[in-house]
Order: structure tokens, then C-alpha cells, then sequence
């Protein structure tokens, strides 16, 4: 009689100890700390994937990598949300908006940059370069027929311009300053007459630009080297004119958040970014321009492109008094 | 009180029903849920050692062909020359090597710039020696393993071995473990129902078991992982072995042993059952607490009406418990005390009769009545009319007082008042003069006899004890369906001492008040009461006689 009871008092011990112990285990498969990185980044997997997943096979650093928007990205760093080391992609004019969220940090690698594209303070390390082209569609333009940034205004294309709204799209306000800069005379006159000249049709987004272009809806359209480079090599039908006129040729970047908790790992994806083999990687993979001058690509070389010196610190100054006159011209188009 | 009983009655039921039957049937559920998923990771340990086995034993194979390969003459000559003038003979080697493996792996050598020279089977292409597998391979000594993702769905094991040259690799051997040898390497070893992931040492996925629907496993995994949350998912239990060849892990997924659903069904039946224990409980507490509190509600009643002094009531007797006997016992006890009271009642109401004959008897019959008449007719005789008129009027009250009824009339009792005026003023004359005023439709009313003629003696003799002459009046009005007798005077008034002694009923002194009083007590059940008299002086008395139906006989001795 008293053996049962102590039995059974003993299976539902061992019970309750069971089912406190389970779940337990794989913990220990986590890496520890010290092995670990946070990066955000507002680049494509095509792109972050092959760097993030040689730098894990190389340092043995775990990875974990938030993706987003830059501008939705940086201000959930600025906010403080969550633990973040580096911040991989976005403009450097999106960059500097949020300076102060970051460290500066210079890579070993810096001397082999390309001095136009050398930051300044070291606050970002550069990745590559985006020059701003002209695309169109060769079954409406015929070669030769857009030549630069003086076709935008002409009133034979009126309408038939993809180009999308500044106020959205950070290459695109890139490419309107970029405009700005390099045709002489006075730059509000030349903004009115694009905003004319585009009646109506701003785009929503980047992205429609090269759409619209292949599809026949716009002639001619205002992207960066690279999407038109991607897209033309996925089939778009497109060609590129890097305008006569000049271009700019504005970096993306990575930059070291300050505070970062896993800050030596952070160091070392940042020089990774600039090291040769993944500038290797930027100029044979991902149509983009390396920022280190020992990398050779297939593009027209920088030389030719007359490229103008895009005075960051200024267009980010100007960038509200653009939008709002944008915004007016627009209101007062349609 | 009926509330509380109940809650202590629910209270203990709970206590006793539920509270057990809770515990047992958690604990019983944990116990088969934990030891299910005992048993189920038991097995997958097993099948996961079998498979690490497996995929070890062929990586050590496949190890071995590479080793061979890269030291084979006509390897070495082919990496060194480029495309050599004999492919038959590299292929030849290449095939000989792999023998064994050919449909387990394919195996492919590549120039020290990373040129894709021959493969047994389809090869990734030319590579780039600075980046991914060879450069990893150039690294090390042996083979280095990697995870091979295009980002468009198509994952694959590689390794490279460098093979040594002058100045670094001359060339590499590489290893490919696609999705169609993982399959043939893992399919059937591993229960129906699981799936198996391959993934690399930073948890990418290498490869998943066909039937593996959701393709984000792999990434919400490590995201768990990173974020150190368990594995464990809403119905899948995930196991985990590293394969210590590559540093691989193998990844079972396999169903929860009970379901979730199995698991919210099993919990809602046991809650079910519960809720029933419940409403039992609280049904059988109702049932039994009402039974205990009816009997007990009716005792309490019945006490309650005993305490007001109905002793007629009764509570029904059903059943032979302890409640009914103790119903009972109550019956019979106000039974009892219903048969004291009525005998305590009778005996009160005979000594009231003996007193009353006790009374009557203290005014002596025959004798004085027979003397008043001698003394009448002497009176006459010798020519003394005082004399014969009051022994007439003697004679007269004498007869009235001892004739047999208990009740007269009005009249009469008026009328045997004046006879007793008549005596009296010829004793007091002068002292006092008397007037009746007597409603005439009340002369027929009965009353007990001797009433009004003791309080009118009672104001002769002492309301004019001081000399000063007065009045004395009776009244006999009709007030309501009551006779109302006053009887008042203007005298003296009675003392304070005189009214005390007449109210403790002592009865000394003023005996006819006190006769009058007692009689009008024990037929009407209150006596005189003194007014308050007119004029501030003397006394006033009333008494009220309720006038009933002549039919009804008031002679009641």
C-alpha cells in the first residue's frame, strides 16, 4: 500500500522535472557574442548575399542582416532600435543626413580609392559609384537622337520623359542637381522647364523608370549606370547615353554605427567591403563601378564621362527649397 | 444563512472533486506529452547519428577520390598544360577514381585560375580562385567545404582541394554535393513525416528534403538561433547534429509526437471534464444543502411563530433522520407547552369563579333580609317611617343582592341604586345630593349586578369625609357599541395613598372599588379607570360595558 503512492509520486516528480527541462539544448549552437554581426542593409540579396556569406566562410562571424529602405533603415538607427554595427548601403547623401549616428572610420584599404570618391572625415567607407546616365528606348530613338541633359528640356519629348519624383527617390533628386550643375544658365529656369517639360508625368518611383523606358510608354528616362545596366543585361529595351554635358558620380557606402556592440567585427566586414576581392566582385557581378582605382571594369571609363564635382554638402543644403519649388511647379502644371 | 451554508457545502466539494481531478489530469497530460516527446527524440537522435554517419562516411570517401585525383600523373600534367592533348586519358583517370561515387557525387578539376578543365557530371562553371570555395581551399590544407547558393533556389555542398603546385595551387579538385545526391544519400532515413535540412556551419541552407513546404525554414531557424530563442515551433520539433567531416549540421524536423491539435483537444476535454466535475458539484452541493436547510428553514419558522406565541404551528415530519427527529422533538414540545398554558389558563379562570362566590358570599343572604323585614314592619308598627323606610330599602338591596342571577339591567341596577341613595341620605342628610342621567335606549343593557353601587357608597362615604356637601352623579351613555358608566363627585377626592393601594389591589380599605374592578376584569377583561374629574375636584370613575345582543346569555357562573 505505501509503495504505490510513493511511486507514484515519484513519476509525477520526474514528470514536472521533465517537462521543466525540455526545450532546453540548442542554445548551445547560438555563436557566442563575439562572433557575431548585425548589419543593415538597404542593397538587394544579390548583392549583400555573396559579400555576407564570404565574409561569415572567411571570419567565422555570424551574420545577421536586416534589410529595409535607407532612409527606413537609418531611422531606426537613429532611433536607437535594436543592436546595429553597420550600416551597408544607401547614398552618401542619405549618409550624411544621419551623421551623427555614426563613427568615422578609415580602411586599411583607403589609399587604393579613387580620390574624387575619398570621404571626407572618413565617416562612410565607399563601396561603389553610380553615375547618373540617360537611358531610352531604341525602338522609339533612334542613336545619336538624345545626346544629354539639354534633351530634357527640349519641347519634343515633352511628356514622354520617365523621370521620378525627387521627393521620393534620392537618385533622382541626385539626378536633378546633377542636371542643375551641368547645363549653364539659370538653374530655377531649367527646373521649370523640366517640370514642364515632364507634364505631368513624374514617376512614383526609381524603379518605374527603366519600366516605363522598355515598354515604350516614355522615350527617355533619368536612372543610375547601374539599374540600367542590370536591367538592360535582364532584357530590357534600353540603351545608355552617359550625358555630354557631364554627370555625377556619387558612392554608396558602409559606415560603422557608433556604438556598435560587436564594433571589432564591424571594422572588419567594413574593410572587407573595400577589400579587393569584393571590389573584385562589385565590378564583374553587380554592374557597378568599384571605388578602388586597382579594379578594372568593362564600363567607360571615368575619364570620359566628364564627371562634375558634386558638392554633397550643398545639395543636401538645397534639397528643401528644390522640393518645395518642385512642388509648386507641379501644382502650377496641371 | 442559507448563502453561506451553501458556499462552505461548494467550497469543500471543490475542494474534494475538482482540485485532485486538476492536477491529475495536468500532470497526466504532461507526463504523455513529455513522454511521447521522449520517445520522438530518442528516434531522431538515432536517425540523425545514422545520417551524420552516412554523410561523414561519404565525405570521407569522396575525401579519398579527391586525394587520389590530385595526385594522379595525368591529373597534375592536365592542370599544369591546361586542355591537354589527351582529355580520353584525364577522363579516364577522373572516371577511375570516382568509380564508386559517381552517382553519389560529381567531382570536377579547375585550373589555378579557377577555368573549369573536366567534371564527371554537370559542373558550376568556371570559379573564381579568389572568392568562395577555391579561394577557401587555398587557404588550407585539406578540402574546404562550403554552402553554394545562386540566390535562385539552387543550393549545393562544394569542396575544393588545392592541389599544391610551385607557387601556390596548380589547380583544384572540386567536390559537388547537389540536391539529387543529398536525396539519394538521405531519402528513407529518416521517419516518414520529417524533413531533413542540410545546413552550413552559418546555417544556410545546403539542402531540404523535398517535402519540405516552406522554404523559409532555414532563415526563420537562424534567425531563432541568433536571437536565442529555442527551436521549438508551434507543432515541429527540430534536432540538430553537426556531420564532423564538413562541420555541416543535419537538421530533422520532425512532427510534434502529439500534435497541437491533438494536444488544445486533449486540454479541452480534460476541461470539459472539469467544467462537468464543476457543475456537478455545484448541483450535488445545491441539492444536499437545500435538504440540510429546508427542514432547518421550517424549524427556524416554527420557532419563530412559537417565540410570537402562535403554538399552533407545527412542522412536517418526513423522512426518520436527524432532522426529522429533531422536527419532532420541536412538535412535541410545543404540543406540551400548549397543554400548560391552557391548564395554567383553567386553573386562573376557576379561582377567578371561587373569588368571585367567595365575594359574593362576604354580603350575607337570608338572614339580614328576614332581621330588615322584622325591623320594617317593628318600624311601622310604632310609627317610626325612617326606620320602616330604610329597613324597606335594606330589605330591597339585601334581595336584589342575593337573588340569582349575576346580571341585571340597567334599570334595575339604577333602581337599586336608589334605594341605597334612599338609606343613605337619611344617614348623611344634608351632605349630599344625587342625580342620574341615563340614556333610555340603554336601560335594557346588562351589566354584573352590585357595579355602580359600591363606587356611589365609595363617594358618599369618603368624598365628603371634610364636610363640604356635593354632588354625586352617574351617567350611562352610549358611546360606539360600549356603555360608558361614569360615576363622579365633587368632593374631596381620593388620596394619593388610597389610589396606589386600590391599583397594587390590595383590596383593603376601599374593597367594593376593588370587588368592582376585579368583577369587571374577570367579564370584560379590564376594570374601571379614574377620569380625570370635572371642575378639578373629587373623583370621576368610568367603566365601559360593551353592549352585546340580549339573545346571548351573560349569566355565565
Amino acid at each position: 500500500m505505501s509503495g504505490r503512492p510513493r511511486a507514484l509520486l515519484a513519476a509525477l516528480l520526474a514528470a514536472l522535472l521533465l517537462s521543466a527541462c525540455g526545450g532546453g539544448g540548442e542554445t548551445d549552437l547560438a555563436p557566442p557574442e563575439e562572433a557575431r554581426l548585425t548589419v543593415y542593409t538597404s542593397h538587394k540579396e544579390e548583392v549583400y548575399g555573396p559579400i555576407v556569406k564570404e565574409f561569415q566562410a572567411r571570419t567565422g562571424i555570424w551574420v545577421q542582416v536586416v534589410t529595409g529602405g535607407t532612409n527606413e533603415l537609418l531611422e531606426r538607427i537613429a532611433a536607437g532600435e535594436g543592436p546595429c554595427d553597420v550600416m551597408f548601403g544607401g547614398g552618401v547623401e542619405s549618409l550624411m543626413t544621419y551623421a551623427d549616428c555614426f563613427e568615422p572610420y578609415a580602411c586599411s584599404g583607403a589609399g587604393a580609392v579613387k580620390p574624387w570618391l575619398q570621404p571626407e572625415g572618413d565617416l562612410w567607407t565607399p563601396f561603389s559609384s553610380l553615375p547618373v546616365v540617360l537611358i531610352y528606348n531604341p525602338r522609339l530613338v533612334s542613336p545619336g537622337e538624345v545626346q544629354g541633359w539639354a534633351d530634357l528640356l527640349d519641347t519634343r519629348w515633352r511628356g514622354r520623359i520617365a523621370f521620378a519624383d525627387p521627393a521620393v527617390s534620392g537618385s533622382s533628386y541626385t539626378a536633378a542637381v546633377t542636371m542643375l550643375t551641368c547645363l549653364p544658365g539659370d538653374d530655377w529656369e531649367e527646373l521649370a522647364q523640366l517640370v514642364e517639360n515632364l507634364d505631368g508625368g513624374v514617376l512614383a518611383d526609381s524603379g518605374d523608370v527603366v519600366e516605363a523606358v522598355s515598354v515604350g510608354s516614355c522615350a527617355l528616362g533619368v536612372t543610375l549606370e547601374e539599374t540600367a545596366l542590370k536591367r538592360q543585361a535582364a532584357g530590357a529595351h534600353i540603351a545608355i547615353v552617359y550625358p555630354a554635358e557631364g554627370t555625377s558620380n556619387l558612392p554608396d557606402a558602409a559606415a560603422l554605427v557608433s556604438g556598435a556592440p560587436h564594433r571589432e567585427n564591424a571594422l572588419a566586414f567594413l574593410e572587407f567591403t573595400q577589400s579587393a576581392d569584393v571590389q573584385s566582385l562589385v565590378a564583374s557581378d553587380f554592374a557597378r563601378r568599384s571605388v578602388r582605382s586597382d579594379i578594372p571594369d568593362d564600363l567607360p571609363p571615368e575619364d570620359s564621362l566628364r564627371l562634375i564635382d558634386y558638392d554633397i554638402a550643398a545639395a543636401a543644403a538645397l534639397k528643401e527649397e528644390l522640393l518645395e519649388r518642385w512642388a509648386a511647379l507641379e501644382e502650377g502644371g496641371l | 444563512m442559507k448563502t453561506s451554508f451553501h458556499r462552505k457545502l461548494l467550497s469543500a466539494f471543490l475542494a474534494v472533486g475538482v482540485v485532485p481531478l486538476l492536477i491529475c489530469v495536468l500532470v497526466l497530460l504532461d507526463l504523455f506529452r513529455v513522454s511521447l516527446d521522449r520517445r520522438a527524440e530518442e528516434e531522431a537522435a538515432v536517425q540523425l547519428t545514422a545520417m551524420a554517419g552516412d554523410m561523414g562516411a561519404l565525405l570521407r570517401s569522396c575525401q579519398g577520390v579527391m586525394d587520389r585525383l590530385s595526385r594522379q600523373p595525368q591529373v597534375l600534367e592536365a592542370l599544369a598544360a591546361g586542355e591537354g592533348p589527351a582529355p580520353q586519358a584525364v577522363y579516364n583517370a577522373l572516371y577511375t577514381a570516382a568509380a564508386p561515387l559517381l552517382r553519389d557525387a560529381s567531382f570536377s578539376l579547375y585550373t589555378s585560375q579557377g577555368r573549369l578543365l573536366y567534371a564527371t557530371a554537370g559542373a558550376p562553371g568556371d570559379l573564381s580562385p579568389r572568392w568562395g570555395v577555391l579561394a577557401a581551399a587555398g587557404r588550407t590544407e585539406g578540402p574546404a567545404y562550403q554552402s553554394v547558393s545562386d540566390f535562385a533556389g539552387g543550393e549545393a555542398l562544394r569542396a575544393a582541394l588545392a592541389v599544391p603546385g610551385e607557387e601556390g595551387p596548380a589547380g583544384y579538385v572540386v567536390l559537388e554535393l547537389s540536391d539529387a545526391h543529398f536525396r539519394r544519400l538521405l531519402e528513407g532515413k529518416h521517419s516518414a513525416g520529417s524533413e531533413v535540412l542540410v545546413l552550413d556551419p552559418f546555417w544556410s541552407q545546403v539542402y531540404a528534403s523535398p517535402s519540405l513546404s516552406d522554404a523559409s525554414l532555414a532563415p526563420t531557424l537562424r534567425a531563432r538561433l541568433l536571437a536565442g530563442e529555442g527551436l521549438e515551433g508551434e507543432d515541429r520539433l527540430y534536432h540538430v547534429q553537426q556531420e564532423p567531416v564538413s562541420g555541416f549540421y543535419l537538421l530533422l524536423c520532425q512532427p510534434k509526437p502529439v500534435a497541437g491539435w491533438v494536444m488544445r483537444t486533449l486540454y479541452l476535454i480534460a476541461l470539459g471534464a472539469i467544467l462537468l466535475s464543476l457543475g456537478l458539484c455545484l448541483a450535488v452541493s445545491m441539492v444536499l444543502s437545500d435538504q440540510l436547510f429546508r427542514p432547518i428553514l421550517s424549524l427556524n419558522n416554527a420557532m419563530a411563530a412559537v417565540e410570537e406565541g402562535d403554538l399552533d404551528v407545527r412542522v412536517t415530519v418526513s423522512g426518520a433522520d436527524e432532522m426529522s427527529q429533531l422536527a419532532g422533538r420541536f412538535n412535541r414540545m410545543a404540543q406540551r407547552l400548549k397543554e400548560n398554558l391552557a391548564r395554567s389558563l383553567r386553573q386562573q379562570e376557576e379561582l377567578g369563579q371561587a373569588q368571585l362566590r367567595m365575594m359574593q358570599a362576604q354580603l350575607n343572604p337570608h338572614f339580614l333580609y328576614n332581621t330588615l323585614d322584622t325591623l320594617k314592619w317593628l318600624g311601622k308598627i310604632h310609627h317610626i317611617p325612617e326606620v320602616a323606610s330604610i329597613s324597606a330599602d335594606l330589605a330591597e338591596i339585601l334581595r336584589r343582592s342575593i337573588s340569582a342571577g349575576a346580571f341585571v339591567t340597567l334599570e334595575e341596577e339604577l333602581r337599586s341604586l336608589d334605594h341605597y341613595v334612599a338609606i343613605q341620605s337619611i344617614r348623611f342628610a344634608g351632605k349630599f345630593t344625587f342625580q342620574t342621567q341615563a340614556d333610555p335606549s340603554l336601560l335594557a343593557v346588562p351589566l354584573p349586578k352590585l357595579t355602580l353601587q359600591p363606587l356611589v357608597e365609595n363617594a358618599i362615604i369618603h368624598g365628603f369625609e371634610d364636610g363640604v356637601p356635593g354632588t354625586v352623579t352617574v351617567t350611562a351613555a352610549r358611546q360606539g357599541d360600549e356603555m360608558v358608566l361614569t360615576v363622579s363627585d365633587n368632593g374631596c377626592g381620593m388620596s394619593r395613598e388610597s389610589l396606589e393601594r386600590f391599583r397594587s389591589g390590595a383590596g383593603e380599605g376601599h374593597l367594593g372599588l376593588y370587588n368592582v374592578d376585579a368583577i369587571l376584569r374577570l367579564h370584560y377583561g379590564r376594570g374601571l379607570t379614574f377620569l380625570p374629574p370635572d371642575g378639578g375636584r373629587g373623583t370621576r370613575i368610568r367603566i365601559a360595558i360593551p353592549i352585546v345582543p340580549e339573545t346571548k346569555d351573560m349569566t355565565g357562573t
